[in-house]
């Protein structure tokens, strides 16, 4: 993985002593809390219901053992002894005091790792497919180039500064676990038929009050020219995005506004002029990058890994195999998910022990490396596949051995009103019964892939559009109510769920889906996951279980 | 309001432009500085003077094109800090239009943005009287690490990692 | 504020150096919520305007509506408590 060089600790530890002042001058109220803000947010530092919340970014979902220590670290120092794994592969802790942020950040600096620019109007942290590097289905690893971007984007003096935050996001695999579509920028790389590596450049997706699949913008750019024109894309959302109106300033509204052929003349007129200027990245720092990104070193192994033995022998291994292991690009490897959806536990959170458990584990058993997912799981790329019982016993015996990846209980939730600023109504309760209620690991496995997504209000950071069934808290005479929507995907094939009926109060939502489940396992075909029955069998099913009446 | 003007590098320096609102205070000493509409209905009357354009934030350097050269000075509005529009328009009009004369942000220009709008093109600031200039050359110097290349002069990171020897001639 | 409340109001903010939850007790800034002032309709201007008066280390001080001295929505009701998920932490467990 990317280790910094002397010009990114220099950069880190400016930017720690840069906002140390203005913390000073805020705390001695030589600024207001107007001008503060903006500075705050820039450096990740939120104003929740309870306390500060600091999102600690964490690159293109990529974590060293001892990264992860650190964090635990900061966990115990600086807060209650946990964080929260995000939806954007960073990391949360919600008790954080403003006078305590400098030297946290200074703690962060020591192991590489900072919290710029996890909010604001700029670029926030770049995503990327959590099983880079070790996928089958890849091209290369995306995280050379989202390390490009990273660096590109940090405090870019044009684009601090924007009408809204802006997202990007990369894969490299045809099948899209970064959920590229609804970014303002996905990136897929691919070769063309000369053997050239570029990508399709896809803009203008995103979710919260205006929920839109991205557009395919260019076909094929060339990688030589990945960041002019990501500079000429930035410039005319500068330039041109909306400013009057908080809800339509991202570039989505730009590109509905425009069109689609319009702001692609714009971009390609600006990207006519940046090409092969400075801002593009020369191939020796390309190289340079991607030379950190070389694989580790793996062993040459058989197939004789006792995995079968040991599934056969323990259910819980089983499920586990069946529904977290992933196939991995090297023979005898595998990637092994952590999930830290327990049932009824609150998901997406770690406490310090779990962290230092999985630092542990990683070290033992995926040469120091671990993931985030956006769907809040984290991931250990490079286990050897006759290491996945132990992991897994570990795993267990930390409150991680879940075996529900993608199964109904592996739920993504947003914080919401127990703890975020800007909620509406409660996400992790419904969280809770919702997983409590699917417990059974064998339930779960016969239900087969579904994502469920909840939201605790509008702006959609439990991402509740692109869950196969998505959950959105509103609030409704002064109580919590939630609606419920079918069909969406967050992969190459994105869609929007769609709303089933009117909002339904807290405790009707485990029951409501009970029903949507049954639903489907009555109209199922053979081995038809949830989102395909949805698809070939619409809504009106759903509908008239759950409201006893179809659409007129 | 009294206003206070900052070169590039924090120092204070005597202002001696004025800004006209509209043709009724165009009469008077030089050098002054037009909106673009003034300066398109006023063209002729202003020949010869000593003469700056300001641009709203909603306009492109672009519309000025190769006239640019005509005037000594552009101030670039920040109607509120948050509308970053100007940093745009100053790095076309350095980078794109070549443009040499005096960069000046007017309008809500905050400290914190002060190294964002030098590193645009920006050589001249317009803040409120009572800020500190000793400040202002702090911040300006806060940093000594970049990403990213702009018209600014200074290596970015990327240049300094791969700058190669000068080869023996 | 834009219209008058209903009902008794109280006030409160959030503390700059740490951002917890505080509320106003008519002459300075408490962590408690039982600590908090209660203005009737008629007094609760004036009782943000001192507030905000003392709010220098206080962030954005707003009024919030009680009823049966607590605060009406269920919003306010966290704030003054901590996360219904986390019984163990926030001023509810002693842990603010």
């Amino acid at each position: 993985m990317y280790r910094y060089d002397e010009f990114d600790h220099r950069f880190v530890a400016e930017r720690v002593t840069q906002f140390r002042e203005q913390v000073a001058r805020r705390l001695a109220n030589e600024i207001d809390e107007e001008a503060f803000k903006p500075l705050r947010l820039m450096n990740g530092l939120y104003l929740q219901l309870h306390a500060y919340m600091l999102r600690v970014a964490i690159p293109y979902g990529t974590l060293s053992s001892r990264q992860m220590r650190a964090l635990a670290d900061i966990a115990d120092t600086y807060d209650k002894g946990y964080g929260h794994f995000t939806t954007r592969q960073n990391i949360q802790f919600n008790w954080i005091k403003l006078a305590d942020a400098p030297d946290l950040l200074d703690d962060l600096a020591k192991v590489e790792m900072h919290a710029i620019q996890t909010s604001g109007n700029c670029i926030r942290n770049v995503t990327a497919d959590q099983f880079a590097g070790a996928a089958a289905d890849e091209i290369d690893d995306p995280r050379i180039v989202s390390e490009a971007i990273r660096q590109w984007s940090t405090l870019h003096p044009e684009f601090s500064f924007l009408p809204r935050k802006f997202k990007i996001a990369v894969t490299a695999a045809p099948f899209d676990r970064a959920a590229i579509k609804v970014h303002d920028i996905g990136l897929r790389l691919s070769e063309n038929d000369d053997g050239e590596r570029g990508f399709e450049v896809v803009v203008g997706g995103g979710l919260g009050r205006t929920p839109r699949i991205g557009h395919v913008v260019r076909d094929f750019l060339p990688e030589r020219h990945l960041l002019s024109y990501l500079e000429a894309i930035l410039r005319v959302y500068n330039q041109l995005g909306r400013r009057d109106n908080l809800y339509k300033a991202r570039i989505k509204i730009l590109l509905d506004e425009s069109g689609i052929a319009e702001f692609s003349r714009l971009v390609e007129a600006e990207w006519a002029e940046l090409k092969d200027t400075a801002v593009d990245l020369p191939a020796d720092e390309l190289a340079r990058i991607a030379a950190y990104f070389a694989p580790p070193a793996f062993e040459v192994l058989g197939d004789d890994d006792g995995v079968d033995a040991a599934a056969r022998s323990n259910p819980g291994f089983a499920q586990w195999l069946r529904a977290n292991v992933v196939r991995h690009k090297v023979q005898g490897y595998a990637i092994a998910n952590v999930s830290l959806k327990p049932a009824g536990g609150i998901p997406g959170d770690a406490t310090s022990a779990q962290m230092r458990a999985v630092a542990d584990l990683a070290e033992r058993y995926s040469f120091g490396e671990i993931r985030v997912a956006h769907e809040q799981n984290l991931v250990l790329p490079h286990v050897r596949r006759a290491d996945l019982f132990a992991l897994w016993q570990a795993l267990d015996a930390a409150g991680m051995g879940d075996g529900n990846l993608g199964l109904i209980g592996d739920i993504i939730a947003c914080p919401g009103l127990d703890y975020c600023g800007l909620a509406t109504a409660r996400s992790i309760p419904v969280a809770q019964a919702i997983s409590e209620r699917f417990a059974s690991p064998a339930r779960q496995h016969e239900i087969g892939p579904l994502s469920l997504n909840i939201s605790g209000c509008i702006n959609a950071c439990g991402h509740h559009h692109v869950g196969n069934i998505g959950i959105l808290g509103v609030e409704k005479r002064g109580e919590e109510f939630y609606q419920i929507t079918l069909g969406g995907r967050a992969d190459e094939a994105a869609a929007l769920g769609e709303l089933i009926g009117p909002a339904l109060p807290a405790d009707e939502v485990a029951d409501a889906i009970e029903a949507v489940v049954e639903t489907y396992l009555a109209l199922r075909q053979p081995h038809e996951p949830f989102v395909e029955t949805y698809a070939r069998v619409g809504i009106d099913p759903f509908k008239e279980r759950l409201y006893g009446q179809a659409a007129a | 309001m009294a206003r206070l003007l900052l070169k590039a590098d924090g120092a204070p320096i005597a202002d001696t432009w004025r800004h006209a609102a509209d043709e009724t205070e165009l009469a008077g000493a030089d050098p002054i500085f037009v909106s673009l509409d003034l300066w398109r209905a006023q063209r002729d009357r202003l020949d010869g003077r000593k003469v700056g354009l300001r641009l709203a934030n909603d306009q492109s350097p672009a519309e000025i094109n190769e006239d640019i050269g005509r005037f000594a000075a552009v101030a670039l509005e920040f109607p509120a800090f948050k509308d970053g529009r100007a940093f745009s328009a100053a790095r076309l009009l350095r980078e794109r239009l070549g443009y040499a004369g005096e960069v000046r942000a007017v309008g809500q220009v905050l400290i914190d943005q002060a190294l964002f709008m030098q590193r645009c093109g920006f050589d001249a600031f317009e803040i409120a009287e009572g800020e500190d200039p000793a400040a202002w050359r702090r911040a300006l110097g806060q940093f000594s690490v970049f990403y990213q290349p702009t018209g600014d002069g200074r290596a970015s990171a990327v240049s300094r990692r791969h700058t190669r020897p000068v080869a023996a001639a | 504020m834009a219209r008058q409340p209903k009902g008794p109001v109280a006030i409160t903010g959030n503390r700059l150096d740490d951002g917890r939850v505080v509320y106003f007790t008519g002459s300075r800034w408490s962590d408690v919520a039982s600590d908090a002032a209660i203005a009737q309709p008629t007094e609760a201007d004036a009782l943000l305007d001192r507030a905000r008066a003392e709010a220098a280390k206080v962030i954005d001080p707003y009024a919030i509506e009680i009823a049966k001295d607590l605060p009406s929505r269920y919003r306010e009701q966290l704030r003054a408590a901590g996360p219904s998920v986390r019984l163990d932490l926030g001023k509810q467990a002693g842990r603010p």
